[in-house]
């Protein structure tokens, strides 16, 4: 994997002059090219963005786990039964 | 002992004096949160304390639908499980504002996220809750009320939908 040459991708778009004259000017203040600056800040946005919609990849030990925990889901824990318990009692005690 | 009402999250509640003191779930709650319920990526739910007409934010979760790949798993091992990606509910935040802390406002807000979510696996279907750590003391509030350690992404923790108890 370390020694695979790394393959490149072009992303060309188009820009209004004000919002490339910010852009530089901003990339300047970071200490970075362009397109070094536009590339990090959009990868940025991506993850936070996709961190919304992560999805789970279970390693093998992982995804055993889970299977065997969901074939026999074991009975919530004592702290688990008592926040649900004390919970309908503040709340629902009267009414219900 | 304070009594706190649920609600969804809407432009009216006061998110500006929430801090939980982690930073990146103040900016959630203050930046993103309405955006991302917006767009359909998650549902942020807050707490206030009963009656209060301010609507200041005491706590907050919040929960989106998620999937798990477990085509690591043989699959004679996956018995009764989908082969595509199995159906979750995710708790992907839950937060206190520190003056709050110590009044069990997590613990409730936990509970009333976990009925929310039992309820909604219910129609659509889900096998599981997951929750995301931000930190050590995030993980071991989680592992107290029964939830399961992913050995190998040790801040992610699960819960099966049936081991949420039934009132």
């Amino acid at each position: 994997m370390s020694n695979a040459r790394k393959k490149i991708d072009i992303l060309n778009m188009r820009v209004e002059p004000t919002q490339k004259k910010l852009l530089e000017k901003a990339a300047e203040f970071s200490g970075q090219s362009i397109s070094a600056f536009v590339l990090d800040h959009a990868i940025q946005a991506a993850h936070k963005e996709l961190d919304e919609v992560r999805k789970y990849s279970l390693s093998l030990r992982d995804a055993q786990v889970f299977m065997a925990a969901l074939e026999k889901p074991p009975v919530a824990n004592s702290a688990l039964k008592g926040a649900f318990s004390a919970y309908e009692k503040k709340y629902f005690k009267t009414k219900r | 002992m304070y009594r706190f009402e649920f609600h969804l999250l809407d432009k009216s509640f006061d998110r500006t004096k929430f801090d939980c003191s982690v930073p990146a779930l103040n900016a959630f709650l203050a930046t993103q949160a309405r955006q991302s319920q917006s767009k359909g990526f998650n549902k942020t739910y807050v707490a206030i304390l009963e009656g209060d007409t301010g609507k200041v934010v005491q706590g907050y979760y919040s929960i989106s639908m998620g999937q798990i790949d477990l085509s690591a798993l043989p699959e004679r091992q996956r018995k009764f499980l989908p082969k595509h990606p199995v159906p979750i509910g995710r708790l992907g935040r839950l937060a206190v504002d520190r003056l709050m802390q110590g009044h069990g406002l997590g613990r409730e807000l936990l509970v009333n996220a976990l009925k929310r979510i039992r309820d909604a696996s219910q129609t659509i279907g889900a096998y599981a809750v997951i929750v995301d750590a931000k930190d050590e003391s995030a993980k071991k509030f989680y592992e107290k009320y029964g939830f399961i350690t992913l050995a190998d992404d040790p801040m992610s923790l699960f819960l099966p939908i049936e081991s949420i108890p039934e009132s």
